[in-house]
């Protein structure tokens, strides 16, 4: 009998789905039937999906479901390995990335990347921030402040400020990776490509890790790919679910993308079987 | 040896069979809750007291369950859907039984609320609608299906039964009067709640079904 005595309660969810629909934001990258190659290997096909601003997109999958592949292609990082090539559309800001006169130093230089393992050179911290914009040829003078805001966008100068030019090498894990992302950050890009960042990391340093992307989202669009669910599901605004499927032509395996969603629908009701069976650990 | 989501896959049907189980204890209550209404059944109401602390224990313990499930196998999807449902449920199913366990309360006073053919017809058809609808919510959760829900609109409204209830109520007159109202108020009443708390369990088996987080506003509504 309350029922009829309560006012209507609408479910937040359901108003956020909408209104997140409703709002997408605009499109950084749009993946357009995207296909790479490996020589004749098809490595991943069918992929299509827009990539949002000042959002955090996780790839999720499988080994040998292509995300990493996919990843790499977003900033012509496959152009450094033999017979790789891509079919189908990169669009960055309306700009076909694969475009041949698009100059794949200065896509990489907007869309960074931090790799799975922390790899800083073996230089000083300080030296390491301001490779990139050294070789970019961005004036001295303004090296001090680069580095002070690019640590401190990392969440990493409190830690580092009074030891600048010791060796980035003696920092622990977990500093590396800030370290990482700050120089990935020196370089004003514009998207951060993340592959597995945190799989080298105990839970603590992965948590700092997880924080410092909440906390630089309002400035950079990132996609991140994890194996890591409960990492997708905590940081990730939109995720993307890729499997792999037998290829009849030639008896290999062919990563495909399953599945692109908000990431609450992803990993509470998600549309495809495959999807469901995957994040429920059924399958994978 | 099983692998985790084997295990894990057993957990989920252990607990849903019981939880099974809890609810044929509560159906039981549910059913025991009419026979006193309607024969003022002494030895039901008896059975249905005795029966009320099981029932409250193994909501408890299978929630403790929920819970640990919840800690270690971070569920998402359908498992999720289905723990958290299961939650939400074993808090409904005790409070259904408490509601019965009211009704059950009042059997000494059933002889005069019969005295009073309008309001204990009221009563009965109460007690009768409340015990349908558990019923087809009860094999709906039984087998995870939304089907026997559609029973649900062919009651009669819970809320129809409010206004010949209390009107009937507040013209009593006679020495016996304020016991019978009070005694028949609280038998309504607890009928109406058991019927608004069974229709909370459709929604949330809409939405486990369906994972239609609509379903979720639908359950406060009650």
């Amino acid at each position: 009998m309350e029922q009829t005595l309560r006012p209507a309660v609408r479910s937040r969810t359901a108003e956020r789905v909408s209104d997140d629909v409703a709002v997408q934001p605009p499109t950084v990258l749009d993946l357009q039937d995207l296909a790479v190659y490996y020589g004749a290997f098809r490595a991943v096909r069918g992929v299509n999906m827009a990539v949002g601003q000042n959002e955090i997109t996780a790839m999720i999958g499988p080994s040998g479901c292509g995300k990493s592949t996919v990843l790499r292609s977003l900033n012509r990082m496959n152009d450094l390995i033999r017979g790789a090539r891509v079919e189908g559309k990169v669009v960055y800001h309306g700009i076909d990335l694969y475009d041949p006169r698009v100059d794949p130093v200065e896509v990489r230089r907007r869309i960074g990347m931090v790799f799975q393992k922390p790899n800083p050179f073996p230089k000083s911290i300080y030296d390491n921030i301001t490779y990139g914009p050294k070789i970019a040829g961005a004036p001295k003078s303004s090296f001090d402040e680069l580095v002070e805001t690019s640590l401190r966008k990392a969440a990493l100068w409190d830690e580092v400020k009074d030891r600048l030019k010791e060796s980035a090498l003696g920092l622990s894990g977990g500093q590396q990776q800030r370290l990482c992302i700050a120089r990935a950050i020196a370089t004003n890009p514009d998207v951060l490509l993340m592959d597995e960042p945190c799989s080298a990391l105990d839970p603590i340093a992965t948590g700092y890790i997880e924080d410092l992307m909440h906390e630089i989202k309002t400035e950079y669009t990132i996609v991140i790919v994890t194996h890591n669910m409960q990492q997708a599901a905590r940081v990730s605004d939109r995720t993307a679910f890729f499997t792999a499927e037998l290829d009849s032509n030639n008896d290999r395996r062919t990563g495909l993308l399953v599945e692109f969603d908000l990431t609450d629908k992803i990993f509470s009701n998600p549309s495809d079987e495959r999807t469901e069976n995957y994040v429920t650990g059924r399958f994978g | 040896m099983a692998n985790a989501r084997t295990m894990f896959d057993e957990e989920l049907e252990a607990l849903r069979l019981q939880v099974e189980v809890l609810t044929e204890r509560v159906a039981e209550a549910v059913g025991r809750a009419r026979r006193v209404v309607v024969d003022g059944d002494g030895e039901a109401a008896r059975q249905l007291i005795d029966s009320d602390d099981a029932i409250d224990e193994m909501s408890v313990s299978l929630t403790e369950t929920c819970y640990t499930l919840l800690a270690r196998e971070a569920p998402v999807a359908s498992d999720l859907r289905l723990v958290v449902s299961i939650i939400r449920v074993l808090h409904t199913l005790e409070r259904i039984g408490d509601l019965a366990l009211r009704v059950a309360h009042a059997v000494d006073d059933q002889p005069l609320i019969a005295g009073h053919a309008d309001i204990y017809q009221v009563l009965v058809r109460l007690a009768d609608n409340v015990a349908d609808r558990f019923a087809a919510v009860r094999e709906g959760w039984a087998g995870r299906s939304v089907e026997p829900l559609d029973r649900l609109d062919s009651f009669d409204p819970l809320a129809e039964f409010a206004e010949p209830l209390v009107t009937r109520v507040m013209a009593l007159t006679g020495p016996d009067a304020v016991r019978v109202a009070l005694a028949a108020t609280a038998v309504g009443r607890s009928l109406d709640r058991i019927g608004d708390q069974t229709q909370i369990m459709a929604c949330r088996l809409r939405y486990l079904v369906t994972g239609d987080v609509t379903y979720l506003a639908d359950e406060v509504a009650w």
